[in-house]
């Protein structure tokens, strides 16, 4: 079992780390018992949700919704409205796979019609999914690895791209958004709202946020603005 | 002393149940990926492995080549004969009343025991016998 996140990452923030945690556990449960060398790439999330993970997972229809889990059962229905739509059918499948190891009845729930139900930092049962999701889809060792990959791929000192990512220089946007975020999203199966919500919770041994925050707002509004 | 008749094997879960484990863990395929196989819808796949639908006579042929599982086995499990049962049975006014009589009088046979009575009808019809299907 594992406990804690690998260094130099830190999370103080209990219901995070227990979502961290667990999609680490959930990931080297599938790595262990189908005997591989390591995590492929992207996580096969559809096939492993059933085997190993034996959840009883199907299509159903369901007004408002993009898929749910039967809290405290393995239960899991998507939404045939998302079946085409690859990078966010992987991120819900991980989402609820997220509430069905977390999350029982006994969980602090708001109901549909809560006004503060969409709003993901009032939500703590829907963040915390969400962090599952993030850190099952992206993990941890692979996510730091992929930097270091891009930049071979493309000719890139390691070293100096990685600060300029992580400071605040000029060229520090451009790289995330010409370069990094789209071959992240590619590399993960998920899309860049994905990689920004992964990167942005990230926390280091000080507590202080992985990529500045300044980088995720502004990288925000180019998504926004047609990324 | 008296041989034993054979009995036909009965799965103890529903046939959806067996399909769905047979995919994820024998053939490691997702459902999308099964339905775009099967050439169906993967909502279809779903409420077939979820026992809400049972398929149609194609998208069982389809189940029996990519499953690997007889069409026997799968037809049992859904209940649903090959459609020369309806056929026949509604071929004559003769077939309407005799079929269910017969089907009636024959549902506890031993599988050899229907062999025993098809050889019957093929020596009355005066018919050679058929290969197995």
């Amino acid at each position: 079992m594992i406990h804690t996140l690998p260094p130099p990452f830190k999370e103080t923030r209990s219901a995070d780390l227990a979502a961290e945690i667990a999609a680490m556990n959930c990931l080297e449960e599938c790595r262990t018992s189908l005997r591989l060398a390591q995590i492929p790439l992207p996580v096969p999330i559809e096939r492993w949700i059933e085997h190993p993970l034996k959840m009883d997972y199907g299509i159903d229809d369901m007004p408002g919704a993009d898929g749910y889990n039967v809290l405290g059962t393995k239960v899991i229905r998507i939404s045939p409205r998302i079946l085409d739509d690859k990078t966010r059918y992987r991120w819900v499948l991980a989402h609820e796979l997220g509430h069905a190891r977390l999350h029982d009845l006994k969980s602090p729930r708001l109901k549909l019609d809560d006004p503060r139900y969409s709003q993901l930092y009032a939500n703590e049962v829907e963040r915390q999914a969400n962090r599952f999701a993030a850190a099952f889809l992206m993990p941890l060792r692979s996510l730091v690895h992929s930097f270091f990959d891009i930049c071979r791929a493309r000719s890139l000192d390691a070293e100096h791209t990685i600060v300029s990512l992580l400071t605040r220089t000029q060229h520090g946007p451009e790289l995330w958004y010409r370069v990094f975020l789209p071959e992240l999203a590619e590399r993960f199966g998920v899309n860049r709202y994905g990689v920004l919500f992964r990167l942005g919770e990230l926390r280091l041994g000080d507590d202080t946020p992985f990529i500045l925050p300044r980088h995720s707002i502004v990288l925000h509004q180019c998504l926004h603005m047609g990324g | 002393m008296a041989k034993r008749q054979p009995k036909p094997v009965t799965p103890t879960e529903p046939i959806w149940i067996i399909l769905r484990r047979k995919r994820s863990e024998v053939l490691k395929k997702g459902l999308r990926e099964m339905a775009a196989i099967l050439k169906i819808a993967p909502t279809h796949l779903s409420d077939i492995e979820t026992g809400k639908r049972t398929p149609s006579d194609a998208v069982i042929g389809r189940i029996c080549k990519h499953y690997e599982i007889s069409e026997v086995a799968l037809r049992a499990g859904w209940s649903r004969p090959f459609s020369a049962v309806a056929t026949i049975a509604s071929q004559d006014a003769t077939t309407i009343e005799k079929v269910p009589a017969l089907l009636s009088a024959a549902k506890t046979l031993s599988p050899a025991q229907w062999d025993s009575l098809i050889e019957a009808a093929h020596r009355l019809t005066g018919k050679p016998k058929e290969g197995p299907r």
